[in-house]
């Protein structure tokens, strides 16, 4: 099984090279992909320097547009798991292999990582807590599951779940509740992981530029767009296809088929 | 004339041109039909007709601004999926100048 763990970054120069020193010492053998951001510091050559991939964005995009670059190319060349980690150190990588066990055993396509079950020495902001309780609450209700942390981007996702994101259906800042909700209507399972989150290294959150009550608006509004969406995520995600244009991204030679982007890579 | 010159310099496409130069083109004959939308906005049940006429331009520029914040939304998809796609281009051309040297 060929696993990737994509870390989106935006200005992490100061954290990026002891995450990655950190993921290698703990899974040597595992594929390390840096989504630099469009970040103005040395972020993306200081990954490289620390052995990693770096896809290089011209230019900011967000955070949720990062990762679905990751994932368009882990489905390109041909992974079968990826395993988002924040650039900033805080999820401490001994939580990896939980994750991977429940996407690679359990046959689960999202495993989420979540620091309500796990043990956490930092402390939530008041403010973000409300909202993470509310979004909580709403995910558990409309996935009818218990969902304790769907602000959580510490996930593994199954390449089935990575060809559905890499088409239209990835918000390009936060994915949250609403994407959990998407992905619950189109048929995908998940299950929520406990994992560790320590305190921020150094430099500053990427949360804090976001206007909180903008925030629940917009989480609000595209967790009712999920729910009109419904039917035509039932029938199988492709409600996004009906654009020709999107579709073509992921239609390229090899982009469905496993065994084909693997051939060309050795023939490489 | 505005709109025409901004087509012809290549500053405004014939397809955006639309709205605006509909919207001109009713401008310009408002006047001459002054007698029907006064009888039009008395049946609607405006007291004041000169309302019911503002009341249409400004449904007019409504539709010219939601056709952009459309065309915006498409245009910023399709940046984001242009950039997404250098991104990964350049990262496969640097893997193999690294493995040619």
């Amino acid at each position: 099984m060929r696993i990737l763990i994509i870390i989106p970054a935006y200005n992490e120069a100061e954290n990026i090279s002891s995450v990655i020193s950190e993921v290698y010492s703990m899974y040597p053998s595992t594929d390390l992909l840096v989504v630099d951001d469009g970040s103005s510091d040395a972020t993306a050559a200081l990954a490289e320097s620390a052995g990693a991939k770096v896809l290089r964005l011209p230019f900011n995009l967000g955070y949720g547009a990062a990762v679905q670059t990751g994932m368009i190319y882990a489905v390109e060349s041909g992974y079968d798991v990826c395993v988002l980690l924040d650039g900033d150190g805080q999820m401490d990588p001994r939580s990896i292999s939980a994750l991977i066990d429940q996407v690679a055993h359990y046959r689960v396509d999202l495993a989420l990582g979540s620091r309500f079950l796990g043990t956490t020495d930092y402390t939530i902001p008041f403010g973000r807590r409300i909202g993470t309780l509310l979004f909580s609450k709403l995910t558990s209700f409309f996935t009818r599951q218990q969902v304790t942390d769907p602000t959580s981007g510490f996930q593994a996702i199954n390449r089935r779940l990575m060809k559905f994101f890499a088409r239209d259906n990835y918000p390009a800042d936060y994915p949250d509740a609403d994407t959990l909700i998407k992905l619950y209507f189109a048929g995908f399972t998940m299950r929520e992981v406990p994992v560790t989150i320590r305190p921020r290294l150094r430099g500053k959150s990427m949360h804090n530029s976001v206007s909180s009550l903008y925030y629940i608006y917009k989480m609000l509004f595209s967790i009712f767009i999920a729910l009109t969406q419904r039917r035509m995520l039932a029938d199988g995600g492709h409600h996004a296809t009906r654009n020709q244009d999107t579709d073509r991204q992921c239609q390229l030679p090899g982009a469905d088929d496993d065994r084909e982007p693997r051939a060309s890579q050795t023939a490489r | 004339m505005t709109i025409v010159s901004l087509v012809h310099h290549k500053r405004l496409d014939e397809q955006y041109a639309f709205l605006w130069l509909a919207a001109g083109v009713i401008m310009l004959l408002a006047p001459l039909a002054t007698p029907l939308l006064d009888q039009l906005s008395k049946a609607l049940g405006f007291h004041y007709p000169p309302a019911f006429v503002l009341l249409l331009a400004f449904l007019g520029l409504c539709l010219i601004n939601l056709q952009s914040s459309v065309v915006i939304s498409r245009l910023n998809k399709h940046n984001k999926q242009l950039a997404q796609r250098l991104a990964i281009i350049d990262q496969r051309l640097r893997e193999m100048e690294r493995q040619k040297s």
